[in-house]
């Protein structure tokens, strides 16, 4: 206990140097990555019964600073925080089912794309809608922070939409009833219908294309470079296929693109 | 016959509380057949989730301890910036006292969850700019910050309420021994204002208590968090948030009775 | 090795020559602020600022009154009445208010409990009618036990002597309550009320945990909007020192001309 406040207490203030100092050098020095990912989302990150945070971001993550020759601490985010917390610098690397999209490049730079997912509607089994057009005027959940809430009011723009802090308080909403629907990314919709036993069911196929990249600070070439080649990496020596299979149980349509 | 009800209990405390323990689990019960039949205490409470609300996450301080260390570390850093801030409060010179006048109102118009996020997003953004230099807080040090400074803003009032009861008379016997000003400070009307204090002060130590659960909000993994992080795999909110309620009633009022019980004593010391 | 980082800044500042300063649009070395996206956003500021209004305003009304009735119960002479009334009072001051909150959000649907407030609440045009009652009424339960205490700590420092000697005077209990002891022990607690109310105004922005659209919630979208968190942070803690000196200004007020003035109000022992 005394060696865990000291451990505790080690990690409070972290002071980089100065600004024009190089990120992926300061993180090879410190020997550690602050990596951020996130503790709801079945099954890129969340916590098990154990108490540890798994998931498909948490093994790559974990490859890629084995490849970097770090080692690697996780922290939370949430869809509302990621972007904050990296271009702020708490945090090196975020890989939290980040959609990349162009005007995020604004205040982070980008990977290359790590997973290709789609939007999607989770709703409940008896549930009549068929598309997304059926949810005019009804109550669906998004999550604040999130790409799908946008995209939604874009596609039914009479739907109402209730902004929900993080993923398990939109589940049990649907759940009770309160809402009709949640919008977010297929894989996710599907893994709760996997854990629901059967009470929850996707609607309307596939909304939108949503490239995951993961982020960090603007203007990091080299630990850009470092991460991509690390991603790449991961697919030419069957990593990347291994971790596939074990988090979604099928193989990948698309790989992330291979540079010679 | 309630009077006599009143006294009876009062000789006989341990019964009183036996009977209300008692009584609290009846109610509850009661609550909980009516709203909730299906509630399912065994699998919501395992002992792998109570170990990692108690605990946190592994290698790392989480869970209740956290909350008791966050609290108790703010406490004490708070009770130092809150004396000095008091005393600047308190005194005559005005370049001293406005900028304590400032702070003290900044922080009590302010909501607690304002200035964590101000800490945790809004300060190294901006400081990093202004010195060039890139730094971050970590989750658990912005936090520890945060609680300081809102709670020093508090203290400062009860210092100041502390040293406005003390009589004039004690800083002019001081300058007549010929102490200055700090002497006579640090002598003489400091540990009387401390012995009012105390109660005061051990209340804000259970309030704090209480508002360590907001540090949820940036994702740090105290008691409060774990619960949540638990409920949001397991869906079972009303048997984890009725354990959460039932831990946190129990340190806060034990605490509360300990603190009536130590400002009794020291009511004895002061009139005696 | 401080010494050496802090020289190595010095010399980095003297070859920028530093100006420190904040300017309304312009950078100070890599942070632009951008004041604009106030401007542009404010439709979320006054929403925000009204939703924080209701809270504020339902909830200290309702706080009060609740809080008063059981500051009386507690000091009731029926043993069972002040149990009950103590009970409560320690139930919902031990837990902190995000925890109910969150209890009562998660647990129950307001909605299904109390269907009338379906309409209060599209009255009050707000939208997320569940998570609004449950912040409500959390805040309620919360305030109103510290305003107990307080009213049963500003009644009982009042001399004994007056409740005895309305008595012979042949007032009944409530008609020397009313007549005499409170209109008192309201001058008394017209202080540590005020601070009550404060926080409960301070404390309504722990709606925002529960998806509530009020002050900090909007500092939150505007910053995931724009990423502009500081200019955000900056105009709702303008807004929220508004709000609490406003209400302090208030009581000030209602102190000055509503209540009763008593020039020597605590003389222990006569």
């Amino acid at each position: 206990m005394f060696k865990k406040t000291m451990v505790a207490l080690a990690t409070l203030i972290v002071v980089t140097s100065l600004a024009n100092a190089d990120k992926l050098a300061d993180i090879k020095s410190a020997g550690v990555i602050n990596a951020g990912v996130k503790y709801d989302f079945k099954p890129f990150g969340f916590i098990n019964e154990k108490g540890k945070v798994v998931g498909f971001d948490i093994d790559l993550l974990t490859y890629i600073a084995k490849d970097l020759g770090v080692k690697i601490k996780f922290q939370q985010v949430t869809s509302k925080t990621r972007i904050a917390l990296v271009a702020g610098g708490q945090i090196d690397v975020v890989a939290a089912s980040m959609t990349h999209k162009v005007k995020r490049d604004d205040t982070i730079d980008f990977t290359i794309s790590y997973f290709f997912d789609g939007q999607s509607i989770l709703a409940k089994k008896d549930s009549k809608a068929k598309k997304a057009d059926d949810f005019k005027g009804k109550k669906v959940g998004v999550i604040q922070g999130a790409t799908s809430g946008e995209n939604f009011k874009k596609l039914v723009p009479k739907a109402k939409i209730v902004s929900f802090q993080e993923y398990p308080q939109a589940v049990m909403a649907l759940k009770k009833g309160k809402i009709d629907a949640i919008t977010t990314d297929l894989v996710w919709c599907m893994t709760q219908v996997n854990d629901s036993k059967g009470t929850l069911k996707v609607v309307g196929g596939v909304l939108s294309y949503e490239p995951y990249g993961m982020g960090m600070a603007e203007n990091e070439s080299n630990l850009r470079d470092a991460m991509n080649f690390a991603i790449q990496k991961s697919v030419k020596d069957g990593t990347y296929l291994k971790l596939y299979k074990k988090w979604f149980g099928k193989n990948p349509e698309t790989l992330p693109e291979l540079w010679p | 016959m309630s009077e006599s009800l009143s006294g009876y209990f009062n000789r006989h405390k341990y019964i009183f509380w036996i009977l209300n323990i008692v009584f609290i689990i009846i109610i509850f019960i009661l609550f909980q057949k009516h709203f909730y039949p299906e509630a399912n205490f065994a699998e919501a409470l395992t002992a792998d989730n109570i170990k990692f609300m108690l605990f946190g996450m592994e290698d790392e301080l989480g869970g209740l301890v956290l909350t008791f260390v966050l609290a108790f570390i703010s406490i004490i850093l708070s009770f130092i910036i809150g004396s000095i801030l008091g005393i600047a409060r308190y005194s005559s010179i005005k370049i001293i006292k406005i900028p304590a006048v400032v702070y003290i109102e900044l922080f009590r118009a302010l909501p607690l969850i304002m200035v964590i996020f101000w800490v945790y997003f809004a300060i190294p953004i901006v400081g990093g700019a202004i010195f060039d230099m890139k730094f971050s807080l970590s989750a658990l040090s912005s936090g520890i910050i945060a609680f300081t400074l809102f709670e020093s803003a508090y203290i400062a009032e009860i210092v100041r309420a502390g040293l406005n009861s003390i009589d004039k008379g004690q800083f002019e016997a001081g300058k007549t021994l010929g102490m200055n000003i700090l002497q006579i400070y640090i002598f003489i009307i400091l540990p009387q204002v401390y012995r009012r204090m105390i109660p005061a002060i051990l209340s804000q130590f259970v309030s704090l208590f209480k508002d360590t659960s907001l540090i949820y909000v940036i994702s740090v993994v105290d008691f409060f968090r774990a619960a949540t992080i638990i409920n949001n795999r397991i869906y079972m909110s009303f048997e984890i948030f009725s354990f959460v309620a039932f831990i946190y009633f129990i340190c806060a009022f034990t605490l509360s009775k300990l603190a009536n019980k130590l400002e009794k004593t020291v009511e004895k010391q002061l009139h005696t | 090795m401080v010494w050496k980082k802090s020289r190595d800044i010095a010399r980095t500042m003297a070859i920028k020559k530093q100006s420190f300063g904040f300017v309304t649009k312009g950078d100070i070395m890599g942070y632009e602020f951008d004041w604009s996206v106030l401007i542009t956003y404010k439709h979320l500021l006054v929403d925000g600022f009204l939703m924080t209004l209701k809270l504020s305003i339902i909830g200290i009304v309702l706080a009060f009154i609740v809080g008063s009735i059981m500051g009386l119960l507690r000091i009731n002479k029926n043993f069972f009445v002040a149990i009950f009334a103590s009970y409560y009072i320690e139930f919902f001051r031990n837990i902190p208010l995000i925890v109910q909150i969150f209890f009562i959000y998660f647990t129950f649907d307001i909605l299904e409990i109390f269907p009338f407030l379906e309409t209060v609440g599209n009255k009050l045009n707000i939208e997320n009618h569940n998570g609004f009652f449950s912040a409500l009424f959390a805040l309620i339960f919360y305030t109103s036990a510290y305003i107990a205490e307080i009213l049963r700590g500003g009644i009982q420092s009042l001399p004994k002597g007056q409740m005895e000697a309305s008595k012979t005077l042949g007032m009944t209990s409530i008609q020397s309550l009313y007549y005499i002891i409170l209109p008192q022990a309201m001058k008394i607690v017209c202080g540590p009320i005020t601070s009550q109310f404060i926080n409960l105004i301070k404390n309504s922005s722990l709606a925002m945990t529960i998806g509530v659209a009020e002050l900090t919630f909007q500092t939150q979208e505007i910053n995931a909007l724009t990423f502009r968190g500081f200019e955000a942070a900056t105009a709702v803690t303008l807004l929220y020192l508004f709000l609490t000196l406003t209400t302090s200004l208030l009581m000030v007020i209602i102190d000055r001309y509503a209540l009763i003035r008593t020039t020597s109000i605590s003389i222990k022992g006569v």
